[in-house]
This record gives C-alpha cells, sequence and structure tokens, in this order.
C-alpha cells in the first residue's frame, strides 16, 4: 500500500513540475515545429493521468500489456485517417507547409510526434473509458461507442477541409460553420455529456482517496485546459484528422472531469460517513467466514469479543453465556475481569432483561444520566455509554453481549442493528460449535461403547467346552451396546458341565456390570454345590445383598452330566428351556423366583429342581425372553409357538445348526424392526448313537 | 413408536395406578413416577390395574421390585389386576404371583384392601 502510494505522489508530483516547467516556457523554442511547453505539459498530463488511474481503479491498467496490441490498431487508424486526407482536395501530410526548415529536413520524425501525441491521447480517453465502465450498465458500452463515432466522423469531416481555413479551431463559432459541423458537433456533446454523467467510480473511493483525487483531478483539469496539443497550429496545419481527434477528446476529458470533480466536491462532507458503513458492511460480510474458520469454543468467544468490540468501535466488550438457567462471563476484550466482576449482578441482570425486552439490543446512550444503571456507573466509572446484544439461535437464548464505550454517546443509532446483525451470526456460530462438540461426543461415547461392548463379549465362553458324546453351540446378541444378558459353561471336575443362561434386568451399563459381577459369583459358587438350586440360592442372597432392589436377575441353571447323561434344571424366574426329543418339544419350567425378588428363605422355599434323563439325538435349547419377545416391524412378537415349530422342525440335530436356523427365523421375522431386547440362546445337542460309535471307533 | 400412559383413581384409601401399552426401560420412569408421587402422599396402598398393558419388560417389573419392601414396611402394599394372559405369563415365569397378589377383578383387590 505504501509503495503504491508513494509511486502515485511521484507520478503526480513528476507530472505536475513538468507541466509548470511547460507553462513557464511559454515562449520556449520549438522542438521539431512544437514548442517544447507543450510537449512538456503534455508529458506531466500524461504522466498524472496515469496517477489517477491506479489511484482509483486500484490496479495497473494493463495498458502495457495492451500496447503490442492498441499501438499498431491505432497506427492503421491513424494510417487511414491520414489517407482521407491525401484523398482531399488540399495536400495531405503537408510536411512542407511548414514553416520551418528543420520539419522538412526530417519529416518522419514530425510525424512520429503527431503520432505519439496522438497515442497519448488515446491513452488518456482509455483511461477516462476504465472510469466510465465502472459499474457499466447495459448502455455504457454503447454510449462510449458512439461517441467514439462521433469523433472519427469529425476527424474524416475536417480530413476534407482546408487545413489553413481562415479561423478554424481558434474559437467555438469556428465548430458552426456549416450545416454538417453543427450536427456532428451537437452529437458529439450530446454523447459527451452522457458519459460525463459515468461518474459511479467515485462512490467507491474512500475519503483520503476522494480527497486526492479531488486535488489531483483539479490540478489535471486545469492542466487540461492548458493543453494545446490539438490546436496546436504547426500539426492542424500538418493533419487536420489528427488535430481534430485530439481537439475532441481534450473536450471530452475536461468536461468529464469537471463532472466528476463536482461529484467528488459534493460528496466530501458525508465521506467519512460513507467510509464507515463501506467498512461495517466489509466486516459483516467477512464476518461469517472469520468466524466459521474458528475450530474451538475458546477461540470463537475470544473472537466474538474482539470483533464485536471492533465493528462498533467500542472501548471493552465482554461475552455471557447461558447454561441452564445460570449466566457467566465467558470472554472478555478491552477491560480488566476485575472491572467486570465488580458490576453487581443486579445492573447485569437489568441490562440482560432490557436487551430481551428491546428486540434483543438495548442502547443507554449516557450511563451518567440513567438511573436504571446507576450501579454501573458508581463500579465502573468510565462507562459512557452500553450498548448490550441477546445472542440467539432460533429464538433460543445463547448468551448476551456487553459493549461499552467510555464517550458518552458513543454509539449511533447504527450501532444497535450492527451489534445486532453481529450477535445472530455469532449465535449461529455458537451453535455450530455446540453442535460439532456434540457429534465429536457422540463419537467418542460410542467409541466407548465398543470398547464396552468387545469388554462384556470377552467375558463370555470365547471357546465352547469340547464334549465327546455332546455338541454345544451359543449366541449372544445385545440390543445396545451393552447389555445384561450372558451365558457360561462352567466345567467342573471330570463329567460335568454347568450350563447358565442369565439375564439381568434393565438395559445397558448399569445391566452390564452386574452380569460381569455375576459371572464371577456363579463361577466361584457352581464347584461348591452339587445341586443347582443350592448354586441359585446362593447366587440370590448375592444379588439381594448387593444390586439395588430394583434389579433382580433371571437364570436358569443346568448341570450336565456327559458321563451319565442326565441333566438337573433350576430355573430362577428364566424362560423355559426346551427339550426336544423325536420332533417333540417338551419345555422344562421348574418353579422359581427371579434372583433378588425375595429373601433366602422364601427363595429357597420355592424354588424347584427337575431331573432330565438324556438319549442321544436329544436337543436342549436355552434361551432369553428377548428371542420370544422379538418383535417385528408391526409389534407382534416371535412368540413360543413360532419358536417350539421351528424347535420341532429340526431334522439334522446340530447345536450350531439349530441356533442359525431359530437366529434366521427371528431376523426373517423381525424384518428389520429395531431390537429392543438383548437375545441369547443356548444350544447342546447330544450325539446319536451310531455317531458316537463311530467317532470313538475312529478314535481307537 | 411403544406407547405407553399411567392415570391413577383413588377409591377411598386406595389408589388405583391404570397402566397402557408398553412398559420398557423407556416408560419405566414414567410408572415410576407415578408410585412415587402415591408415596409421597403416603396414600401406600395401591393397585395396579393391567387390563391395557400389552408388554412388559424387566426394566418393568423392576419398578414393582423397587416399591413393594418400603411399601410393605408402611402396612402399605401393590396388588396387582386384570392382567392379560401375555402378561400374566412373564408374571407367571418370574414367580411373581408368590410375591404379590394378582387379581382378576378390580374390585376384589378393593375388597381386600378394606378388609384388611
Amino acid at each position: 500500500m505504501i509503495r503504491r502510494r508513494n509511486l502515485n505522489l511521484s507520478l503526480i508530483v513528476t507530472g505536475l513540475i513538468l507541466f509548470i516547467a511547460g507553462l513557464l516556457k511559454e515562449n520556449a523554442p520549438l522542438f521539431m515545429g512544437v514548442p517544447q511547453s507543450e510537449l512538456l505539459m503534455t508529458t506531466g498530463l500524461f504522466l498524472a493521468f496515469a496517477a489517477l488511474a491506479r489511484l482509483v481503479t486500484f490496479q495497473e491498467l494493463a495498458l502495457t500489456k495492451r500496447l503490442g496490441r492498441f499501438i499498431p490498431l491505432l497506427l492503421l487508424f491513424w494510417a487511414g485517417i491520414v489517407g482521407l486526407e491525401a484523398l482531399s482536395p488540399w495536400e495531405g501530410m503537408r510536411l512542407t507547409a511548414l514553416p520551418l526548415p528543420v520539419h522538412t529536413a526530417v519529416p518522419w520524425l514530425y510525424a512520429l510526434l503527431l503520432f505519439l501525441t496522438l497515442a497519448v491521447g488515446a491513452v488518456v480517453v482509455l483511461i477516462v473509458k476504465s472510469l466510465i465502465y465502472v459499474q457499466q450498465s447495459r448502455s455504457t458500452s454503447a454510449n462510449f461507442i458512439i461517441m467514439g463515432a462521433f469523433i472519427l466522423l469529425r476527424a474524416c469531416y475536417f480530413s476534407q477541409q482546408d487545413p489553413l481555413g481562415v479561423g478554424r479551431f481558434r474559437g467555438w463559432e469556428d465548430y458552426v460553420q456549416t450545416a454538417p459541423e453543427v450536427i456532428l458537433i451537437s452529437g458529439l456533446m450530446l454523447f459527451v455529456a452522457i458519459n460525463g454523467f459515468r461518474c459511479k467510480w467515485i462512490h467507491h473511493l474512500t475519503r483520503g482517496q476522494k480527497v486526492t483525487v479531488f486535488f489531483v483531478g483539479l490540478l489535471l483539469n486545469a492542466m487540461a485546459h492548458g493543453m494545446i496539443i490539438g490546436a496546436a497550429p504547426a500539426m492542424r496545419v500538418v493533419s487536420t484528422a489528427t488535430a481534430s481527434i485530439l481537439r475532441d477528446a481534450q473536450l471530452f476529458v475536461t468536461l468529464y472531469m469537471s463532472m466528476a470533480l463536482l461529484g467528488i466536491l459534493f460528496q466530501l462532507p458525508s465521506a467519512g460517513l460513507m467510509d464507515r458503513r463501506m467498512r461495517e458492511i466489509h466486516f459483516l460480510q467477512g464476518l461469517g467466514a472469520t468466524l466459521g474458520t474458528v475450530r474451538n469454543r475458546e477461540e470463537l468467544i475470544a473472537k466474538t469479543t474482539e470483533l464485536g468490540r471492533q465493528v462498533i468501535a467500542a472501548d471493552g466488550a465482554w461475552l455471557e453465556l447461558k447454561s441452564g438457567e445460570s449466566y457467566w462471563v465467558a470472554g472478555v476484550n478491552g477491560l480488566k475481569p476485575e472491572v467486570i466482576d465488580k458490576i453487581p449482578d443486579s445492573v447485569i441482570e437489568s441490562l440482560r432483561t432490557m436487551a430481551k425486552t428491546h428486540d434483543h439490543t438495548f442502547l443507554i446512550n449516557d450511563v451518567s444520566r440513567d438511573r436504571r444503571v446507576s450501579g454501573l456507573r458508581y463500579h465502573f466509572k468510565k462507562t459512557g455509554a452500553i450498548l448490550v446484544s441477546t445472542i440467539r439461535f432460533k429464538r433460543r437464548e445463547i448468551g448476551t453481549l456487553y459493549t461499552v464505550s467510555y464517550d458518552r454517546f458513543g454509539f449511533v443509532e447504527e450501532s444497535r442493528g450492527l451489534l445486532k446483525a453481529f450477535s445472530d451470526q455469532v449465535g449461529v456460530a455458537l451453535e455450530n460449535m455446540r453442535l460439532m462438540q456434540v457429534t465429536i461426543d457422540q463419537k467418542v461415547y460410542k467409541e466407548e461403547l465398543r470398547v464396552a461392548h468387545d469388554a462384556q463379549m470377552s467375558l463370555l465362553p470365547q471357546t465352547l467346552p469340547g464334549l465327546d458324546a455332546a455338541e454345544i453351540s451359543a449366541f449372544c446378541e445385545t440390543a445396545n451396546e451393552i447389555g445384561g444378558d450372558f451365558y457360561d459353561f462352567i466345567p467342573v471336575g471330570s463329567d460335568r458341565v454347568d450350563i447358565i443362561v442369565g439375564d439381568v434386568s434393565g438395559k445397558g451399563a448399569s445391566a452390564a456390570f452386574y452380569m460381569a459381577e455375576l459371572k464371577g459369583v456363579v463361577q466361584a459358587a457352581a464347584p461348591h454345590f452339587q445341586c443347582p438350586k443350592a448354586i441359585l440360592t446362593e447366587i440370590n442372597q448375592f444379588v439381594r445383598k448387593h444390586f439395588e432392589s430394583d434389579t433382580f436377575v433371571t437364570m436358569i441353571y443346568g448341570v450336565y452330566n456327559h458321563k451319565l447323561n442326565t441333566l438337573e434344571l433350576a430355573r430362577a424366574g428364566h424362560t423355559p428351556m426346551a427339550l426336544v426329543r423325536d420332533r417333540g418339544v417338551t419345555w422344562s419350567e421348574p418353579e422359581g423366583l427371579g434372583l433378588g425378588l425375595a429373601t433366602n428363605d422364601r427363595f429357597e422355599r420355592t424354588i424347584k429342581k427337575e431331573h432330565l434323563s438324556l438319549e442321544p439325538g436329544d436337543l436342549l435349547f436355552f434361551m432369553t425372553d428377548g428371542l420370544i419377545e422379538a418383535r417385528d416391524t408391526q409389534a407382534d412378537e416371535f412368540g413360543e409357538t413360532r419358536l417350539t415349530d421351528i424347535l420341532a422342525a429340526q431334522k439334522k440335530i446340530e447345536a450350531a445348526a439349530v441356533i442359525e436356523d431359530v437366529k434366521q427365523a427371528m431376523e426373517a421375522f423381525s424384518g428389520g424392526a429395531t431390537r429392543h431386547d438383548d437375545v441369547t440362546m443356548v444350544a447342546l445337542t447330544l450325539n446319536e448313537k451310531e455317531e458316537v460309535n463311530r467317532v470313538e471307533g475312529e478314535s481307537q | 413408536m411403544s406407547s405407553f400412559d399411567v392415570k391413577r383413581k383413588d377409591v377411598e384409601s386406595v389408589s388405583i395406578v391404570y397402566l397402557k401399552g408398553y412398559l420398557d426401560a423407556h416408560t419405566a420412569p414414567e410408572f415410576e413416577g407415578a408410585l412415587q408421587e402415591l408415596v409421597d402422599e403416603e396414600r401406600v396402598r395401591i393397585i395396579v390395574n393391567l387390563a391395557e398393558l400389552s408388554y412388559i419388560s424387566s426394566a418393568g417389573l423392576g419398578v414393582f421390585m423397587g416399591f413393594i419392601e418400603d411399601l410393605r414396611s408402611k402396612s402399605g402394599d401393590i396388588k396387582i389386576v386384570e392382567p392379560t394372559d401375555k402378561v400374566f405369563r412373564v408374571f407367571d415365569l418370574l414367580g411373581f404371583p408368590v410375591l404379590y397378589e394378582i387379581f382378576q377383578e378390580e374390585a376384589e383387590a378393593i375388597e381386600k384392601y378394606k378388609v384388611s
């Protein structure tokens, strides 16, 4: 920025010096037929225009890039004009007509000078064109082109006129001597005027730029008036058409600059306010992006107070957030936190409430004279004005932004709207941040649940006991990540395996913890007792003693003796076990209370045991209620009947196949309905006799 | 998805709680709240009518367990009336008939409270 400004300044100063030098050389000797003063003035004018163009368009006009195209085009154009002159009754390019011998000596040099002068004029017009085209409308381009066409027509017309015609180009009356001249000059003037009104670029200037442009422009205009290259007698004599173009360009540039300067002059008093508006608009525009890039909450809060303070040029700001029903100061900017701590809660509360009830922003221009906040002035002496805004998201209050100015009337009414707009953006940003945090938390929570699930699943037997005459298979699926169902196989001695299936009431974490505890208790109790009744009674005692009163456990306990092929079965409130033999299903449901429901006495009195003698080919099927209560999308239950049918239909008695069959039937039944309870199944199948023999035969 | 509703009716010293729909882990707190309200009002003679209860999960059963000892120590009780076959089956499996008085008619339970 500084470099750019310096360059502009030096361009202007150089231009000015050259121009003044030209002025001072009023009666300077001629340089190739043109007074040196004119040359200096022209060059100075060009430099100053270049500076103006840079200043206004905020970028280099890519003239250097375009010159390669521009110069040949201009040359072609000029050749055409001069060619036209050659066709006239008068002698074209009458270098010989020049009174000075130097020109006859080097005519091509003078021609080059003439062309360069034209090029300078064209460049100046192009610079003005770039100004005209700022915020162009549909007709902008057309107007400019028509004006150019008039200049060209006039050049064509004058190419056919007598260059030595008396009084030509001397004064206004010279333009209007003949009918074509009147028409052409009227058209030109009309479009010069139309283009002269295209001064929208001045709205985009900052106050400083307006001041600079005004004074530079004033100089330029004075310079352009002084610029007489278009009318230089020598040039006119040599090429009437070229002189006409330059004259018209000068007319246009002078008029245009006058219009622009007037526009700037009228805007200068309000330029400061305009600047502020522009700044505010830009600020609010960039705000969304700024707040969007903030990664964490602390940073967002810090940015909020910082930007909030900037947006209305406050001396200090603090942000208060609402959590539940209470409020806490989250961030402070430009103030010491102690200062805010000192302000009585009642004052803060009344400010907060007033903001809420006054369209979410509340402005006190003179704190010292406002009784509603008398406490504020007392504890916070420097405060002159205070502006408070409620931060909301979809009508939900998130917090409050307080801004203070040390000056009385330090805020204007517009600051209110501005802070409100800002607060709305902050509300969105804070809400986004919260949602992002929730998402992250959920991810973390899910990950933790997965770990818990894995841990819980690892509590279930990973390997199934290998038995000679029987096969065991199990399945457990929790409704949530963690559940209360469990099963276990505990080998006791050489011929006994205990099969346990249980269900802790409730769901989720607490059930899972109890389940983990139970596993240990069952494992510890099993070896001490022969009878499943006794083991369950022992566990009942534990559950009564250690579990919450509203938690209970159902459990089915089978002591399977694989030498004797017997099963001792006891049930504590659990879903019955099915014995499938020769395609007939018998449900074993010995009496027994759920664990933890009653005192040990009562439990022991109630519980019964069932003794089953097993035969090869038998299938024992244990489960939890989650299986028969599995629902379909219409909330109908899988049910005991359906299960019984599936069990009865088993052809090949193989534990894993049975489980798979039931599982598939259950899944087909529920058809994508949400599982609402854990499902556990354990199947034990006794090998057929022939098979046992065959296996034994092989092993021998 | 599962709808649940608790209604209450007081008949002299007896309070009847009507449960409707699905009583599971999600809806159990509602039932729990209703019982707690009665306990807070020292209305300890409670009848729970299950005529319109279509499902009860272990969490729902746990609610009965959570209150029964406290109520009985205050010489109150929870009596269960008019369970559907399906709900009764769940109670039966768990051994609830041993622990709770279950009646087919609400009037019987009220009568039972009156004589005691």
